[in-house]
């Protein structure tokens, strides 16, 4: 058991300082999740984008919520490892 | 037929409204839309389908109209309406959603009406073309030399109304134009994978009209296509239809990923410029200089601050008067 | 595992994927839906999976693609089409009206269509008043086009594998502002549980998603979220309200509204269509018929065109205010 951070992939375009967000989270904490699951998913500009899990375990926290700025690298999520 | 140093200017300038026109469209349409990009958000919320790059189509057959021809568009409608001189103040306005645009706020961008200038545009591709028809049939009843045209993109050509309307204003020999603005893609469709020909200009000698393909985005070329079928309508030889090749630069609408656009690809259409093109050409002929260009353009931002600035301080409409205009 | 929670349009794609790899005869086409996944991402992922020859983009040619449809459908195929806008019917409604909806009845039952014409409604984002209506009363009208309305993931799922898999034809709407897309807002019940296998929700069978005493709220579509809204501030003011989603106008599940309405003695539909001669209209007299009106009301588009500016828009469209007045005024009534 680990606590692993999810962290927001870099699928930003040339501009790294616009502010994206989180538009659905497919599970609640405490839900199982697989490795490579999507947990939620995306957007930045017009663009949006998945989510996985990097690990298979439990999503213990939810840390951006749904319409809250977030860039490249932004910390959304907390997975407890199998 | 060539165009006049006067016209020649005239489509400069235009081309340079248009493109800031969009360009500062953009910027609005994007406030109020972060961190999450949200259709109905902002100062100007719902679709907007923006023009950028496809201003050489409407002053290159706008030079040729008057304010009795009468002009049909389609959603994607700002450079035909800003090149037919829709009132810049009041078209604003209405895409603002404001009390005093065209339609008191109840049309938005892609359903301008002014009646001054025979202008309409409409949502659904490919309903321009029998207004069009019907416009130039009041001409031809009323004894006058007005002209109507008829813009649709490449995609409309698809549409039953397309196919119906060149076979009637052929067969009463209407003083109608049907131009085609070939921007490459209905939304993500791509012309080869929704057009059975090459060019819809073949499509005229299935009704025995004269049928053009203007290639190359370019006002000049257009100019001069649009001077004859123009010429031809006025004069009661009947219809004409104009393919021209145009390159859009933004998505279908704000919004749009383009996800199935080639990388790079509007940055190489930008290298192809109409008005930079123009511009090295006007410069070339003596024309113009640095300093009739910069004034121009500083005149250019001046007419839109002024256009934006009245849209964004217009007052909205009372809710109630969504009631109103049912019927008059 | 436990239950992951889907947007709607995923729900959509996922049925429509499912039913791809159990049938080969089921095919999709419509404009945009290939390499785009559709405007409102209703066939997202089908085209890497399928490729184009069963995930066909068309071009705008709507006359021509869902006549085809139906004419694909009478040789045992079972296609999929997708309608962008439902508000683009006025293009294609020939084929529509009086062949796909009328073949089977004229052939005496000889010729089957299982047809799922998809179709994006609705308003509330400010697209004016050619790209925001709802119209789904006026295909409930005639006679031949099963309907189908859902208000959530869980349900469009079903919805859509019962769809598929009838072999009459199916107008299946979904509102553009329950996908749960990133671009339009979407009210956060929308999304919801979804199982990944395939599962069916029967057509003709409406859900009470709120159980109340005082007054029935009879709705559908995106006007659910909004009428569960409103039954939570009359919940504050001491009303009871129960809440009927329709889910399918055709078959219209009349027993459970009259339940209801025999139940609470008061109906009040909430539409986001036009007001007269749809589906308010049909609901007063479902409960007429069966003696159960008492007391009517109805909030609907008040028969005008849908407008384009913020502060119009907002004051044609039912919301849970105007929804939670007409329910007070109706308690308020003597008797």
């Amino acid at each position: 058991m680990a606590k692993v951070v999810v962290k927001i992939p870099d699928v930003w375009g040339n501009n790294k300082d616009v502010d994206g967000t989180i538009i659905n989270w497919f599970y609640d904490e405490g839900a199982r999740v697989s490795q490579g699951t999507v947990i939620a998913e995306g957007m930045v500009e017009k663009v949006t984008f998945e989510v996985t899990a990097p690990v298979a375990g439990t999503l213990s926290k939810i840390l951006s919520k749904v319409d809250e700025p977030i860039r490249v690298g932004s910390r959304v999520a907390e997975i407890e490892s199998d | 037929m060539q165009p006049s140093r006067d016209q020649l200017m005239w489509m400069y300038r235009t081309m340079i409204l248009i493109r800031r026109y969009e360009e500062r469209m953009a910027e609005v349409y994007f406030e109020g839309k972060t961190p999450r990009f949200d259709i109905g958000w902002g100062p100007v919320p719902g679709e907007m389908h923006l023009a950028a790059g496809q201003e050489p189509v409407a002053v290159g057959v706008m030079s040729h109209l008057g304010d009795h021809d009468t002009v049909t568009g389609p959603h994607r409608p700002h450079h035909l309406a800003i090149a037919k001189g829709v009132n810049l103040k009041a078209m604003t306005a209405e895409i603002f959603g404001k009390k005093t645009g065209l339609g008191q706020g109840k049309g938005g961008h892609m359903h301008l009406f002014d009646v001054a200038k025979k202008f309409s545009c409409s949502g659904l591709v490919g309903a321009g073309f029998p207004p069009a028809l019907g416009a130039a049939l009041a001409a031809k009843m009323q004894g006058k030399n007005w002209v109507a045209v008829a813009f649709a993109g490449e995609g409309a050509a698809n549409q039953g109304s397309f196919h119906e309307s060149l076979n009637l204003a052929a067969l009463w020999k209407l003083p109608v134009i049907l131009v085609i603005e070939d921007n490459s893609y209905g939304i993500s469709v791509p012309k080869a994978a929704s057009t059975a020909v090459p060019t819809n200009a073949d499509r005229a000698a299935a009704y025995g009209i004269p049928g053009a393909f203007v290639p190359n985005n370019d006002p000049v070329a257009v100019f001069e296509a649009a001077g004859i079928a123009v010429e031809r309508a006025r004069q009661g030889q009947g219809p004409s239809l104009l393919e021209i090749k145009t390159d859009r630069y933004f998505g279908h609408f704000q919004g749009d990923p383009e996800l199935y656009r080639p990388k790079g690809e509007v940055d190489t259409l930008k290298g192809h410029d109409p008005i930079a093109r123009l511009r090295t050409k006007l410069m070339e002929g003596g024309v113009l200089s640095e300093d009739s260009d910069a004034a121009l353009r500083k005149a250019v931002e001046a007419e839109l601050e002024e256009a934006y600035a009245f849209a964004r301080n217009s007052p909205y409409p009372e809710p109630t008067e969504a009631l109103k205009h049912v019927f008059v | 595992m436990s239950e992951r929670k889907i947007t709607m349009s995923k729900a959509i794609a996922e049925a429509i994927d499912l039913e791809m790899a159990r049938d080969p005869k089921v095919f999709v086409m419509g404009e945009d839906v290939g390499i785009y996944g559709g405007i409102f991402s209703s066939t997202t992922g089908l085209f890497a999976k399928y490729g184009g020859d069963r995930v066909k983009d068309t071009p705008i040619s709507e006359t021509a693609f869902i006549g085809a449809a139906t004419g694909a459908a009478a040789e045992g195929m079972r296609p999929i089409v997708e309608l962008m806008f439902v508000d683009f019917f006025g293009v294609c409604m020939d084929q529509i009206y009086n062949h796909l909806a009328k073949n089977t009845y004229m052939s005496g039952g000889s010729v089957k269509l299982p047809v799922v014409l998809m179709t994006a409604y609705g308003g509330g984002y400010n697209d004016a008043a050619q790209h925001s209506q709802s119209l789904y009363s006026l295909f409930a009208h005639v006679p031949g086009l099963k309907v189908v309305v859902p208000s959530n993931a869980y349900d469009a799922k079903g919805l859509m594998h019962t769809a598929i898999r009838d072999d009459n034809p199916v107008m299946y709407f979904f509102h553009k502002g329950l996908m749960g897309l990133g671009w339009m807002s979407s009210p956060a019940t929308a999304s919801t549980p979804v199982p990944e296998g395939d599962y069916t929700v029967p057509l003709g069978q409406a859900k009470v998603v709120r159980e109340g005493q005082d007054l029935t709220i009879v709705t559908l579509g995106w006007m659910v979220h909004r009428s569960l809204e409103a039954a939570a501030e009359l919940e504050k003011a001491g009303i009871s309200a129960e809440i009927i989603d329709l889910r399918t106008l055709v078959p219209l599940d009349r027993e459970t509204v009259i339940k209801s309405a025999q139940k609470t003695g008061r109906v009040l539909v909430v539409d986001e269509d036009y007001q007269s001669f749809g589906l308010s209209g049909e609901i007063a007299a479902t409960v007429a018929e069966a003696g159960a009106l008492k007391s009517f009301r109805r909030v609907a588009v008040p028969d005008v065109p849908i407008p384009y500016s913020r502060p119009l828009e907002q004051y044609v469209l039912p919301n849970p205010q105007t929804i939670a007045q007409a329910a007070q005024g109706m308690l308020e009534m003597v008797g």
